[in-house]
């Protein structure tokens, strides 16, 4: 039997799920009393587990084996003697020798020593728009990043898309044909108010973008410079997800029912799938729960490891994986606090 | 002066050498500051941007709720808690 090792970072600290597909193990809670937020990996291979307290701030936790854990001492964090407050780290993104981490109150920081350390990418933190950059529910935050040579994409939410084409010097805001946030598709334009949930690209083709907003799923295929709506076969175009799978080319969400109820229509959730670049989306597999499930699953609780696995876990605290490329899902047994972030670890 | 600085055990992951230091300094501020040079990564956790101590940390000195001016003198219990606070 194929062994199955996921990483689930909760509201109330981290677990690590093994098992074969019948029986499965949870060590943790790892990092008790503390929010993991997100994981990544530094480009030495070594493990990065983004923490929170609402009483001590942010942390970065480092490990070489997903076993043993050890605090950097030097996190993202903005000046002292500021008006900003480090929130929360929302994401880390590593192009290859650097490492990106988006964070709230919103900005991003970038490491060049495997996380060690983090400088602020000012020309995006200090963005001339900044002053009318407001927060949505989850707050002012930098959630998304994607990055290919010297061009790098981040979605903050309630701002919109930015990118930069000098490696994070410079920023542009690209949402056009994106609605602001709440607004009908003919509203007018606003330079920001633009609720980006979640961004993924085809890295051969990284102007090729896709973009669960707030006011419904778009695609690009110029790099953000014009959004089109895609949502043909989904019953709703709210949520948070959207993954693209590298090795089939295959887009997956999670549709949620709307701003004011987030969760899935009907209680019916299901991951949707498209394996036309987004022109149509189906049901993924079977495997589905018949009983209603009226939970949702956040931006960083969809992970995939580009061989067939995909794993998602919900805010009621459930784990659904796939080991098939989506055709066939299953509910894993254990059940946890409000999942925020997942891992395929193998 | 000298005093023993006990932290919380939620703290536990952020220290690399364990929880209770003896450190010296005239007032909460200073031995706060010895702390960091042995811990760097706790100054994060206990001061904010503002370079006061975090809204829900509460620091004691011998039972006595303290701020960053207050003395401590020798042979001091400094106590780090958390607030009865989140959910």
């Amino acid at each position: 039997m194929v062994m199955t090792r996921i990483a689930v970072g909760t509201h109330k600290g981290a677990y690590v799920v093994e098992g074969n597909g019948n029986e499965w193990s949870v060590e943790g809670p790892l990092f008790p009393g503390w929010k993991a937020t997100t994981f990544g990996a530094a480009p030495d291979g070594t493990h990065i587990t983004a923490v929170g307290s609402n009483w001590f701030g942010v942390g970065i936790q480092t490990s070489a084996d997903f076993h043993e854990w050890e605090q950097t001492d030097s996190p993202p964090g903005w000046p002292d003697g500021g008006d900003r407050k480090m929130e929360q780290i929302w994401t880390i993104h590593n192009d290859g020798p650097r490492l990106w981490a988006g964070v709230s109150e919103a900005g991003l920081f970038i490491s060049d020593d495997q996380g060690q350390t983090w400088d602020p990418v000012t020309g995006l933190n200090e963005h001339p728009t900044r002053p009318d950059w407001e927060p949505g529910f989850g707050g002012l935050c930098a959630h998304r990043i994607l990055t290919s040579g010297d061009q790098v994409w981040v979605g903050i939410s309630a701002v919109g898309v930015f990118r930069s084409d000098d490696g994070g010097v410079t920023w542009q805001l690209k949402n056009d044909g994106v609605p602001p946030a709440g607004q009908p598709d003919d509203a007018p334009r606003t330079e920001v108010g633009y609720c980006v949930h979640g961004l993924a690209h085809e890295p051969a083709n990284p102007q090729r973008i896709w973009r669960q907003d707030h006011s419904g799923m778009f695609r690009t295929d110029d790099g953000g410079d014009t959004w089109h709506r895609i949502e043909n076969g989904l019953p709703s175009g709210f949520g948070f997800v959207i993954w693209r799978d590298g090795a089939s080319g295959r887009l997956f969400t999670v549709p949620l029912t709307s701003d004011q109820n987030r969760v899935p229509v009907d209680g019916e959730l299901r991951v949707y799938s498209s394996d036309d670049g987004g022109d149509s989306w189906s049901v993924a597999g079977s495997g589905w729960a018949e009983a209603p499930q009226f939970t949702g699953v956040l931006r960083g609780a969809f992970h995939g490891d580009d061989s067939g696995g995909f794993c998602f876990g919900t805010t009621g605290g459930k784990l659904w994986l796939t080991t098939d490329n989506g055709d066939r899902w299953q509910q894993l047994d254990p059940s946890f606090p409000r999942i925020e972030a997942i891992r395929l670890l193998s | 002066m000298t005093a023993e600085v006990r932290l919380p055990r939620v703290l536990t992951q952020a220290v690399k050498t364990g929880l209770r230091h003896e450190v010296s300094g005239e007032n909460v501020d200073q031995v706060l500051r010895g702390l960091f040079q042995l811990e760097p990564g706790l100054r994060n956790h206990l001061i904010d941007e503002s370079g006061h101590i975090r809204t829900h940390v509460l620091v004691f000195v011998d039972g006595e709720r303290a701020d960053l001016t207050t003395a401590v003198p020798d042979g001091a219990a400094v106590q780090v808690l958390q607030a009865v606070s989140g959910g």
